[in-house]
């Protein structure tokens, strides 16, 4: 594996219990630094393979590796490295916004120092204000993402994993909030996999995509070399003579 | 050693802050305990009434020879007790101990007719064997205290309507002074009956406590998990870096310790009820008898046999509130469950209430020692026979119950199963979406 490589995934199966095959050999890679984007329609397998490798799942059949740790068998190291943010994540309802960010900051650091650097830069990502002091109950869906963005970011993880990170949010703030994730990602280094529906974001945010489908990725690569490839519009069109042309 | 703090603390925190499982952890146990406090009372009610109607034997030490000694033994036969006249006071001992069968017996003293006749306050003596504390044992041990007292206050009626009033025969009266017998001492008592009341409610208080601890620790750990499958957290925290171990051990030490304030709580207004209240009602002097009733039973040997059998309890209701945890998908559903395990423990608590290990052959009391769980209702009865074996057997087989549940619970979680399987059934829509196909 080469050095550049911070994710690799190898020929990645899921069988759920009741026998859904819900991933059929997936392989990519994603080297550090990177946005990569994995795109495709409902139940293609873009959750499945994102929770696998935030250990959240185990693997039926292949791998997932993370700086070379393996999610299977080193899941502890695995986790040290990552920070996943779920496609339909809450939070403690009881606890306000500045506790759940104390809660999780936590689990990264003991340094005070850092925790502090770290919580002020959550209310910074989340915007949240001074409604970081009411209890989460209060808050919106929109405030609830952004604060879980910021919980996701703030831990300055060498890899983040956000399943639609802008899902549920408007188009100002899924706007911020795209920005914020590019600006992490030049800034910090940070290594970023994410899922998503919107094709426009992908454009936008991934330095490249992986179209996924019945879980196997059809296609990969650079969103604009894609689109020239298929003599597309846009990645909707791609997909759209991608699964045509199979037929 | 962190996550297990951060997780103690996260849980505590929101616990006090969402007062829906508190309430939920309050109520249950106020209904059980309301349900059996009622049934108990139906039934002292029921044998108190029987009381007035019973057949059986007592033994007479009849030192007054006079018309009102007669009277009263008249009275007593009349109900339908037969009385076996003794000669003095050692033979009524022995007559009374040696005899199983008999509800007890009585001392009427010299003078008694005469104080009487002259309107004076006069006294009977009311002698009762404890072998057991046992609810049953305890009501049927009530029989002739409460047959004692009513002819007394039938006498005193009679004799105020007859003789006219003297101030302080209409205070004091016949009065009959109960005398508790255990093993090796007597205790004097003014009052029998709040004596007799006081250890039955000492015999149900353990069982009591135990139900009422299981109870808030099944909820509570049962609910643990699905908090976070409703909150929408076990995603996340299983992706934190945290050892999977420590965040069970967090959230089960949260549970025992809400558990044990609430334990605490409800034992310290039942112990202030238990001791208070018939102390209060007999006028303060059966107070003391009662704590001394009570050193007479617990001993040391009763209390560590106790505390152990608590510890096998908590273990074992936790380790199967937790395997029942994998089949809850929220909050709500796992309060039921554990309802499920509460509810037929609460029965069964209450029947082995009316079980007398007294009464039993050693192989039987040996059997009821392997209970799990509702043995410990046993304990004090056990310590107060002296069966030394069902004692430690107690204790040890509760530990070797919970130890069973631990080693199924942990082979269930060590895999990781435990979260996986919970996070499929919650996503129940992914199937709809896949059928669409
Ligand atoms: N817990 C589960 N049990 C059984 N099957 C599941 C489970 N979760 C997902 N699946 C199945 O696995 C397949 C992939 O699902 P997944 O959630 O990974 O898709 P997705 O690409 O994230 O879809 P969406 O865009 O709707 O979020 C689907 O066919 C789904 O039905
Ligand atoms: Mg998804």
């Amino acid at each position: 594996m080469s050095s550049g490589e911070v994710i690799r995934v190898i020929d990645l199966e899921k069988v759920y219990p009741r026998g859904v095959h819900a991933l059929k050999g997936l392989n990519f890679t994603v080297k550090r630094g990177e946005i990569y984007g994995l795109i495709g329609p409902n139940g293609a397998g873009k959750t499945t393979t994102l929770r696998i490798i935030a250990t959240v799942l185990q693997p039926t059949r292949g791998d997932a590796y993370v700086e070379g740790y393996s999610v299977s068998r080193d899941p502890d190291m695995v986790r040290r490295r990552i920070a996943y943010l779920p496609e339909d994540a809450g939070a403690y309802k009881y606890l306000t916004g500045i506790e759940f960010l104390e809660f999780i900051a936590s689990f990264y650091t003991d340094d005070r120092e850092r925790m502090h650097r770290m919580i002020s830069e959550a209310i910074r990502i989340s915007d949240l204000g001074d409604r970081i002091k009411d209890k989460i109950k209060t808050y919106s869906k929109g405030m609830l993402r952004r604060l879980l963005i910021a919980k996701t970011l703030m831990v300055h993880p060498p890899v983040a994993l956000l399943d639609e990170p802008t899902s549920g949010l408007d188009v100002i703030n899924a706007t911020r909030i795209r920005r914020i994730i590019k600006k992490y990602a030049r800034e910090y280094g940070t290594t970023i996999l994410l899922s998503s529906h919107n094709m426009l974001e992908v454009e936008y945010l991934c330095d490249r995509v992986g179209i996924i489908h019945e879980g196997r990725i059809i296609a990969e690569g650079e969103p604009r070399k894609l689109m020239e490839e298929y003599n597309a519009e846009n990645l909707e069109e791609v997909f759209a003579k991608i699964v045509g042309g199979e037929k | 050693m962190k996550t297990l703090k951060l997780i103690l603390i996260k849980e505590l925190r929101s616990m006090i802050r969402d007062p829906k499982i508190l309430i939920a952890m309050i109520i249950v146990p106020v209904v059980l305990t309301a349900i059996m406090y009622g049934a108990m009372i139906g039934f002292i009610g029921q044998t108190a009434r029987e009381a007035l109607t019973m057949k059986g034997v007592a033994a007479v030490y009849d030192e007054d020879h006079g018309n009102w000694s007669k009277y009263i033994i008249d009275e007593m036969n009349k109900i339908g007790v037969e009385t076996i006249s003794v000669n003095s006071e050692e033979e009524l001992l022995e007559t009374i101990r040696n005899n199983r069968a008999l509800l007890g017996g009585i001392v009427i003293p010299k003078g008694f007719s005469e104080n009487i006749s002259s309107a004076k306050p006069a006294k009977i003596y009311v002698y009762t064997v404890v072998r057991s504390i046992n609810v049953l044992a305890l009501t049927r041990m009530s029989r002739l205290p409460t047959l004692i007292n009513n002819i007394g206050r039938n006498l005193t009626l009679r004799v105020v309507s007859e003789k006219g009033v003297s101030e302080e025969f209409v205070r004091k009266g016949v009065k009959s002074v109960g005398i508790a017998m255990f093993k090796d001492r007597m205790v004097y008592g003014t009052d029998m009956e709040a004596l007799i009341g006081s250890l039955v409610m000492v015999s149900i208080f353990v069982p009591l406590i135990v139900l009422i601890l299981s109870s808030f620790i099944a909820q509570l750990s049962a609910t643990s998990i699905a908090v976070e499958k409703e909150e929408k957290m076990l995603e996340t925290l299983l992706s934190l870096p945290l050892s999977r171990l420590q965040l069970i051990a967090g959230k089960i030490l949260a549970s025992v310790i809400i558990g044990f304030i609430g334990l605490i709580l409800y034992g310290g207004l039942f112990a202030w009820y238990f001791t208070a209240v018939p102390s209060a009602a007999s006028g303060g002097e059966s107070g003391v008898n009662i704590l001394s009733a009570l050193s007479n039973v617990i001993g040391g040997s009763v209390l560590s046999s106790m505390i152990a059998s608590l510890v096998g309890v908590v273990l074992f209701v936790l380790s199967l509130a937790i395997l029942l945890a994998l089949f809850v998908e929220d909050v709500r559903s796992a309060q039921i469950i554990s309802g499920y395990v509460v509810l037929p423990l609460g029965i069964a608590i209450f029947l082995a209430l009316f079980v007398d290990p007294a009464s039993m052959s050693q192989s039987s009391r040996i059997a009821l020692s392997l209970i799990p769980l509702v043995n410990i209702g046993f304990i004090v009865n056990m310590g107060f026979i002296g069966d030394y074996l069902s004692l430690t057997l107690i204790p040890v087989s509760n530990l070797l119950y919970a130890g069973l549940m631990m080693y199924i619970a942990s082979r269930i979680i060590s895999t990781e199963r435990v979260f996986t399987m919970k996070l499929f059934r919650r996503r129940g829509r992914y199937r709809g979406l896949f059928r669409r196909r």
